[in-house]
């Protein structure tokens, strides 16, 4: 314990300043219960805008299933065991939620420099493309098809995001418009490539990748999973979960970024290369993005297929957003709006499945509302 | 005579730090009320509590006589309380005009109102002799140019009690003196003014009550009349005044820095260098080519024309690795100095961590960081001294502490310290005075830029007064006038101010 005044080696005066009055004085184990039980409260009022959002939402979705004439009884029950409730339908789950959380992690990323990656959709359709084309002429021994897919498809997606995170760097253009318009640049693009050479006669779909690239599906192991198409590419995304929070979390690059994102006057002050850093959020982002296509490309149909993205991208926004930008909470947000994904079309034979994509948006704009409100007057004056 | 505001026991508490407490005291309307306390006393908390901005935990604001109920800012503006922040409350892109007509021209309906009155601030500022450009974004404005800007709104505002938190911080002695003046003004006019300030000589030349606040609590309230320096130190500070740090005379070393015919923005021409072991200041009116200058050294802009040497070699392309080989104390604590939302923690090594020792190998030394930001926390005698806590958590003064540690505890060949007592409290001032001088007898070459003249009494080697972007006087330490230093600051030869 220091003292109230400050010690000042081979300094001949000190500053003074008052002492905060209340700071010591209490009981050292009352200050520790006290500590705890607001430790306790802060937590519940961080999870507060999740809890209430997520639930209010799924209550609602109840009520919509009332004006359908439908028992929200049986509504809640067959979301449930369709969904989370067997193993099957963990495994699809689990199978939607992998590019999910490649997604997710990719707009966390950009967004670590206050970066906003729209573009997750077309960097994911351009890595998933590349990654289908290097799979199908890779070499086929030992691991080094899978490497070298892998490695495609995050390259690809690396560049795509690059794009935009130059632009922003040299020119100053908005990363927002840039990485939209990307989108739509990159679909055309993919269905050039399609058409000229790379796709099957008369089919909108790649060759096959060799065997040697493709990832195992979990049901090879645990016969429960039989029927549903989740495979190794979850480990792969949780890795890169796991690996992005300890990158975030232990390396001065990581630190720069969040410096970048958190005060770009202080980083531009402290000497930061800030446009580097600019172009490397938004090409990490896009390479995260690029490897979102691993599951449906190497774990499960072994070919690219226009269209197969299905909107993975732009829910990774909505998944970055529940998770708050932390990598490690994108699992869980990705399992979430997996589940809700999948439960559209296990509920479709008694409601229409739409009524779980009104439910996604409902959840988030609560979240956003809720977020608003706690975040509300934690700035000072 | 019925005061306009009065606190009844308004206290304010911050997790476990007290900021007010049991505050009682009273504004009286056509008076001009000091109030005075160390870094952290709890000044700001307050004010922001009379201008709607902070919610006490307990206690009243009476504002004639009648408890305000659900202060916001909005009800206290409409009850004639206006605010000019320690950290201004303005929109950096948006013209200094827009800013002062901004959420104040309500009548107008939704077009054109952000063009304000222009007549009227015309005649504000000739009225109150508050010189500023008004045309460009107060982005571009210097922190002494920006504080006009913020007086300005609030004269057209036509506040009956204006709270000034700190505004002659940044401010040249003339300036200082006219502000001072315009406070008598108003205050003569009927209104109320608050003024907050570290700088006793102010205090006493304007004040007409002074309210000492210590550790969130009011020491005193007293007429200007029962007290002298000596015993306001004695109250603010609860003992004896802090001793002022000592020149001595040191023969500098080699040119470390040097600036040639720099010309960008409003500087123009601008020659100058340091040496090891010197102390340069470049003192003037805010607004003649400091930032410029400053930003030039940042490498956040090339001069237009010129040249910058450090260690005798052109900094041209390599502007970052120049940067980040010298220490800066910034103009602007908050969006340069500090990432607000993070703790001290990382604050302290801001810039540097990606060096050992707060890095190896590729990984972050948490361990590291957080010894050193305790060790800057401890030295600088910041205050909760709670590294943890996020960089916003702190009064104005301890963050500029915090800063002025962390530059120049990593003893860097060149400090480039930009108004570096900005905000501190005297106790503060002298320390960092003394840090300067410790610094240049270790050898290292500073470049002090500041707008108080008596800084650059006690601590520079040489000074130049900048004017238009030129040195215009320009003085060794034996040589320096004070008469024809302040005449500088307005462009006036020695001649030329006798009159
Ligand atoms: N938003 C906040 N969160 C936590 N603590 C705060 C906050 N605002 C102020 N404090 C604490 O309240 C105390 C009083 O701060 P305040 O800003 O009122 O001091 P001050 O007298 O204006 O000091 P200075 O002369 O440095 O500007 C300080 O200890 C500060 O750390
Ligand atoms: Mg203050």
């Amino acid at each position: 314990m220091t003292g109230s005044m400050p010690r000042t080696p081979g300094s001949p005066r000190t500053p003074r300043n008052p002492e905060t009055p209340g700071t010591p004085g209490a009981p050292k184990n009352r200050a520790t219960t006290l500590m705890n039980s607001k430790t306790l409260r802060r937590r519940l009022r961080v999870a507060a805008p999740v809890l209430l959002s997520v639930s209010l939402g799924l209550a609602l979705g109840g009520i919509i299933a009332a004006l359908l004439q439908v028992s929200p009884l049986d509504f809640y029950g067959q979301l449930w065991s369709g969904t989370v409730g067997s193993s099957f339908g963990w495994g699809q789950v689990l199978y939607r939620a992998t590019p999910l959380i490649f997604c997710g992690l990719s707009v966390a990323f950009a967004f670590q420099a206050r970066l906003f990656n729209i573009g997750a959709e077309g960097q994911m359709a351009v890595g998933g493309l590349a990654m289908a084309a290097v799979g199908a002429v890779a070499p086929s021994a030992g691991p080094i098809a899978l490497i070298l897919a892998l490695g495609a498809g995050a390259l690809a997606g690396g560049i795509w995001g690059g794009i935009p995170g130059v632009l922003k760097a040299r020119t100053g253009s908005h990363e927002v418009i840039v990485t939209i318009l990307l989108n739509f640049i990159a679909f055309a693009v993919v269905n050039y490539l399609l058409v000229r050479g790379l796709a099957l006669p008369e089919t909108v779909r790649t060759a096959e990748i060799v065997e040697s690239a493709h990832l195992f599906r979990l049901s090879d192991f645990v016969p429960a999973f039989r029927g549903a198409p989740v495979n190794a590419a979850l480990f792969l995304a949780l890795l890169c979960a796991v690996a992005l929070a300890a990158w975030l979390r232990f390396t001065p690059w990581g630190l720069s970024l969040q410096i970048l994102g958190e005060g770009p006057g202080a980083a531009r002050y402290a000497g930061l290369p800030v446009g580097r850093l600019t172009a490397f959020a938004m090409s990490g982002a896009g390479a995260l993005a690029g490897l979102g296509g691993a599951s449906f490309v190497l774990g499960f149909k072994h070919y690219f297929e226009e269209g197969f993205t299905g909107g993975a991208g732009f829910l990774g926004i909505a998944v970055a957003l529940l998770a708050r930008n932390r990598a490690l909470a994108v699992i869980p947000s990705a399992i979430f709006f997996g589940a809700l994904s999948y439960g559209g079309f296990v509920v479709n034979r008694t409601v229409p499945r739409e009524v779980l994509d009104v439910l996604q948006a409902v959840i988030l704009i609560l979240f956003i509302v809720f977020e608003a409100r706690r975040t509300a007057g934690e700035g000072r004056t | 005579m019925i005061p306009t505001a009065r606190f009844v026991e308004v206290t304010k508490k911050y997790g476990r730090v007290t900021a007010n407490e049991q505050v009682s005291f009273s504004i009286l309307p056509g008076e001009v009320h000091a109030l005075v306390g160390e870094n952290g006393a709890g000044k700001s908390t307050l004010m922001g509590i009379l201008s709607g901005f902070v919610r006490p935990d307990a206690g009243t604001v009476l504002i004639d006589e009648a408890p305000v109920r659900d202060a916001t800012p909005a009800t206290m503006l409409r009850h004639g309380v206006g605010l000019c922040a320690q950290h201004f409350h303005q929109v950096p892109t948006l013209t200094g005009y827009e800013n002062i007509a901004l959420g104040r021209a309500g009548k107008r309906g939704l077009f054109g109102s952000l063009r304000g009155d222009r007549k009227r601030i015309r005649e504000l500022m000739q009225r109150y002799r508050l010189d500023v450009e008004l045309d460009v974004p107060v982005d571009d404005l210097s922190l002494g140019e920006r504080e006009r800007v913020e007086i300005l709104g609030l004269l057209y505002r036509d506040s009956r009690i204006l709270i000034l938190d700190e505004p002659t911080a940044v401010l040249a002695a003339s300036e200082v003196e006219s502000l001072l003046q315009t406070m008598r003004t108003l205050a003569a006019e009927g209104r109320s003014i608050i003024f907050v300030s570290h700088k006793l000589p102010e205090v006493l030349a304007v004040a007409d009550r002074v309210t000492v606040l210590r550790g969130g609590r009011v020491v005193e309230t007293l007429p200007r009349r029962d007290v002298d320096t000596e015993r306001l130190v004695r109250l603010i500070v609860g003992g004896s005044p802090p001793r002022p740090a000592q020149w001595s005379a040191q023969v500098p070393g080699r040119e470390v820095l040097a600036v040639r015919d720099a010309t960008l923005g409003r500087l123009d021409g601008l020659s100058l260098t340091v040496s090891e072991g010197q102390i340069v200041g470049v003192g003037g009116v805010e607004g003649n080519g400091q930032k410029e200058l400053a930003s030039a050294l940042l490498g956040y802009e090339p001069l237009v024309s010129g040249e910058i040497r450090f260690m005798g070699e052109p900094v041209k392309r390599d502007v970052r690795k120049f940067r980040r080989s010298i220490g800066v104390i910034p103009e602007d604590r908050h969006r340069e100095g500090l990432i607000l939302g993070r703790s001290l923690v990382e604050n302290g090594a801001l810039g540097r961590h990606d060096r050992s020792p707060f890095s190896s190998a590729g990984v972050l030394r948490w361990d590291k960081m957080r010894a050193h930001a305790a060790e800057i926390i401890d030295v600088y005698g910041v205050r909760p001294g709670d590294a943890t806590l996020p960089a916003r958590s702190f009064s104005g003064g301890n963050q500029q502490r915090f800063i002025a540690g962390r530059e120049l505890s990593q003893r860097p060949p060149l400090l480039l310290a930009v108004h570096p007592t900005r905000g501190v409290d005297l106790g503060a001032v002298q320390f960092l005075h003394g840090r300067l001088l410790e610094e240049r007898a270790r050898g290292a070459a500073i470049l002090l830029i500041t707008a108080d003249l008596s800084e650059l009494e006690a601590v520079c080697d040489r000074i130049h007064i900048l004017y238009r972007g030129r040195s215009f006087y320009e003085a060794a330490r034996n040589e320096i006038d004070t008469d024809g230093m302040q005449s500088a600051l307005l462009g006036l030869g020695p001649s030329e101010s006798r009159r």
